[in-house]
């Protein structure tokens, strides 16, 4: 790995975001921009092959803020990971490919909330998604009326003697 | 040699003791058991849990129960209580003009005022006006950014920025003259465009200054001093935040509203005094206490009060069979507390406190029906089942198995829906008293002071210690010891004020800090049982006294939490009174005093012979 790239993240107050392969820029951007809007700096680097899991925990390892953002594109995956963790157990993963920038936006948001302190953001509480309107009375739908044929009838009293009967035992 | 049961029915738990009693009346012990309790007490529905509770103290011991020679239940209390908040003010604003919010990153800092205009129609915003543009989701944080800078290059003066997304940073960041912009408005179509507003964002860790002054706001947006007034509300709810905007709408309205609460008629022996529940809680109680003793408390209909008082006195009729005419309310006990309720008319989830009484009260009667729940129990078990002892008294007996006490002794017992004391003299004589208000006020005022809405929760955060979770494998509890784990925590714990229940620990969906959380709860428990401690002993002490009470023990669930002895036994300290926890038989704590003090009662009279 890129010497300098280590040593930068290891003293200054970064989190490095690692790129595993060909990585949608769009991708990088999200994370990128979720980082910014919580004030954390951030800083990419590039690798053409390896295991997704295994960079982004040993450069979290070696950062100063102790997490690592990886995205790799052989896993497909997008992973947020900490120093403190198992290596194959990264705090969260996000696939790539999905048309939701949002999702790579908030793991970025979450890597500097980790950092901060603050409560991380999960789906549902984006702005945008209205609060839980109060349950509306639903309305049963009317029993469907059945005309009570004699074979019915029957068939309801054998039934309930039937349990009748299964409940003595 | 003959086994006993007793068997206390309370409010919330069920409780069994099982004894030997020998030939000469003397009783050992040989276990005892805690549910809870199924269906209000005294009703026939308890009888599953009685069953459950014998079977499950005699269960260890390997004796069947045909093998009890009687089961002894108490006259349980016929006391019943509930809770109910008044609420007395709200602010309500019925055209939009304020925005006060905590986002937690919003943009720039400073005050900036202007005309409100939409991003999309910048383009043909005037050079001679100052504006407070509104970015919509619409227009994305790089679109907005590219929009003001193009504004700002042709001359237009920006002063400010309402965003809906959380994209104020990144939005600033982009910008060639930092303006303060407020973000995370929810509802941003609702800002009226055209009209003059001001957005104050403070810097990291302080809170607005300007828009929290009436004055300054009257300053801004040359108001009179009528005007001033009514924007006190809006100046009041913006205290504290970190970001803020006003707008000044043509006919903007903003008041707080004080709402019609109802009132209490509080009928004594001797007068008769009307008191509106919106004076607050002091006033209600100085009437309370100048019309002792009450006889009875009547509530005005279509209030949230007059529907608790309702709610009670049916629940007791039911229970005794009695026309709900002839059941009153004879105790009530009120406090006073700051509920945040959403603003009316709200852009960003805004939230202003509102003052709010909350209420407990508390019905009697002459008797459950006992003796039915007992001959129905007996039906069931094949035991003898008889009704043996009143349960203020067998509380005492069993309270006094404490060591190191003796009569004369007074016993505080702090239950669910009501605080009661009872006081033994040397002579045996007892006398008690039932008081509204106990365990379930405090989780209703910690529920509506940290606007849970989840009474579930809020009990838990009554019974339990808190903590904050600092990083992923690590706590710091609210005492400031500090718990690692081995494994990570759960991800939605991160940063969160935790409850320490006995699920583990559970988030609070609040944003207050742990002081704050910790701060309601210890409230909330002073308020009701300091207070009710101090009415219950004057109730039973000797001419109303406390100073001439010695000795007090306390029983009860609501003796088993964490704090409420220690505050009694602090404000009772002040009367020469000592003051602790029970410790029935030695080994029980304050629990199973009544289902001991009916085994001790009925040996002592000859059971075992």
């Amino acid at each position: 790995m890129d010497r300098e790239f280590v040593e930068l993240i290891s003293q200054k107050p970064l989190v490095p975001v690692v790129m595993v392969g060909r990585i949608e820029r769009s991708v990088v951007e999200a994370l990128l921009w979720g980082l910014e809007e919580e004030g954390i700096p951030a800083l990419e680097t590039s690798l053409a092959t390896g295991n997704i899991q295994q960079h982004t925990w040993e450069i979290a390892r070696q950062s100063r803020l102790n997490v690592a953002i990886g995205a790799g594109h052989g896993e497909q995956q997008v992973i947020l990971h900490h120093r403190d963790l198992p290596t194959a157990e990264p705090l969260f993963t996000e696939l790539l490919g999905g048309q939701d920038m949002l999702i790579y936006r908030r793991l970025g948001a979450n890597a500097a909330r980790l950092i901060k302190g603050n409560p991380l953001v999960f789906p549902e509480d984006d702005v945008d998604v209205e609060p839980q309107v109060q349950k509306q009375e639903q309305t049963p739908a009317a029993p469907r009326r059945i005309e009570p044929t004699e074979e019915l009838v029957t068939r309801i009293i054998m039934e309930i003697v039937r349990q009748v009967l299964a409940a003595r035992k | 040699m003959v086994l006993i049961a007793g068997v206390d029915i309370g409010n919330n738990t069920t409780e069994v003791a099982v004894a030997e009693v020998n030939d000469r009346g003397e009783a050992t012990f040989r276990g005892q058991s805690l549910v809870r309790t199924i269906g209000i007490k005294g009703t026939m529905r308890n009888v599953s849990g009685i069953i459950d509770a014998l079977d499950q103290a005699l269960q260890p011991l390997q004796i069947p129960r045909k093998e009890l020679a009687g089961v002894l239940l108490n006259e349980a209390t016929p006391v019943i209580g509930d809770v109910a908040m008044e609420t007395i003010t709200e602010t309500v604003i019925t055209e939009s003009a304020m925005i006060g919010h905590n986002p937690t990153t919003p943009g720039g800092m400073g005050l900036g005022t202007g005309i409100t205009r939409s991003i999309a129609d910048l383009g043909t915003a005037s050079t001679d006006q100052e504006y407070i543009v509104i970015v919509s989701r619409e227009t994305n944080f790089q679109l907005a950014a590219d929009l003001l800078n193009q504004a700002v290059n042709r001359g237009v003066r920006i002063n400010g920025a309402i965003v809906q997304l959380d994209d104020g940073v990144l939005i600033h960041n982009r910008l060639s003259q930092p303006i303060p912009i407020v973000d995370e408005v929810r509802y941003v179509d609702r800002v009226p465009v055209g009209m003059f507003a001001a957005v104050e964002v403070a810097s990291v860790g302080r809170s607005i200054e300007k828009l929290s002054n009436p004055y300054d706001i009257a300053t801004l947006f040359n108001l009179e001093a009528d005007q001033t007034r009514n924007i006190v509300p809006i100046a009041r709810a913006l205290t504290g935040v970190r970001s803020a905007v006003v707008i000044k709408t043509p006919r903007g309205d903003i008041q707080e509203r004080r709402i019609p609460a109802g009132s209490l008629t509080l009928i004594g022996d001797k007068a008769t005094v009307q008191v509106p529940v919106d004076e607050g809680a002091e006033v209600i109680m100085d009437k309370v206490d100048e019309v002792q003793p009450l006889t009875e408390i009547r509530a005005e209909p279509g209030t949230n009060v007059g529907g608790m008082f309702e709610t009670v006195r049916r629940v007791m009729a039911d229970l005794t069979n009695q026309p709900v005419g002839e059941i009153l309310v004879q105790d009530i006990i009120a406090v006073d507390t700051l509920v945040p309720q959403q603003v009316q008319g709200n852009l960003a989830g805004e939230y202003a406190l509102g003052n709010a009484v909350g209420l407990a009260a508390m019905v009697q009667t002459q008797k459950l029906p006992m003796q039915m729940l007992a001959r129905k129990l007996q039906e069931e078990i094949q035991v003898p089942v008889t009704v043996a002892g009143v349960e203020a008294e067998m509380a005492i007996h069993g309270a006094l198995t404490t060591p190191g006490t003796k009569a004369p002794l007074a016993i505080l017992d702090l239950g669910g829906g009501s605080t009661d004391a009872s006081l033994i003299q040397e002579s045996g004589v007892v006398r008690s008293t039932h008081l509204a208000g106990a365990g379930d006020m405090v989780t209703l005022l910690i529920d509506k002071e940290l606007g849970l809405d989840d009474l579930d929760l809020a009990e838990r955060i009554k019974f339990y210690p808190l903590a904050k979770v600092e990083t992923l494998f690590h706590l710091r509890h609210e005492d400031g010891s500090v718990e690692f784990f081995d494994a990570p925590m759960d991800p939605r714990l991160f940063g969160r004020v935790v409850v320490m229940s006995e699920l583990g620990p559970q988030p609070l969906p609040v944003q207050d800090p742990i002081g704050r959380v910790a701060e309601v709860r210890r409230k909330a428990k002073e308020k009701v049982f300091v207070r009710n401690s101090l009415r219950a002993l004057a109730g039973v002490a000797p001419g109303g006294n406390i100073r001439l009470i010695d000795f007090v023990t306390l029983v009860g669930g609501s003796s088993l939490d964490f704090e409420i002895p220690k505050m009694i036994s602090d404000v009772l300290l002040e009367y020469g009174v000592v003051t602790g926890r029970a410790n029935v038989r030695g080994s029980q704590g304050p629990r199973n005093a009544v289902a001991t003090g009916l085994v001790l009662t009925s040996a002592g009279t000859g059971y075992g012979s």
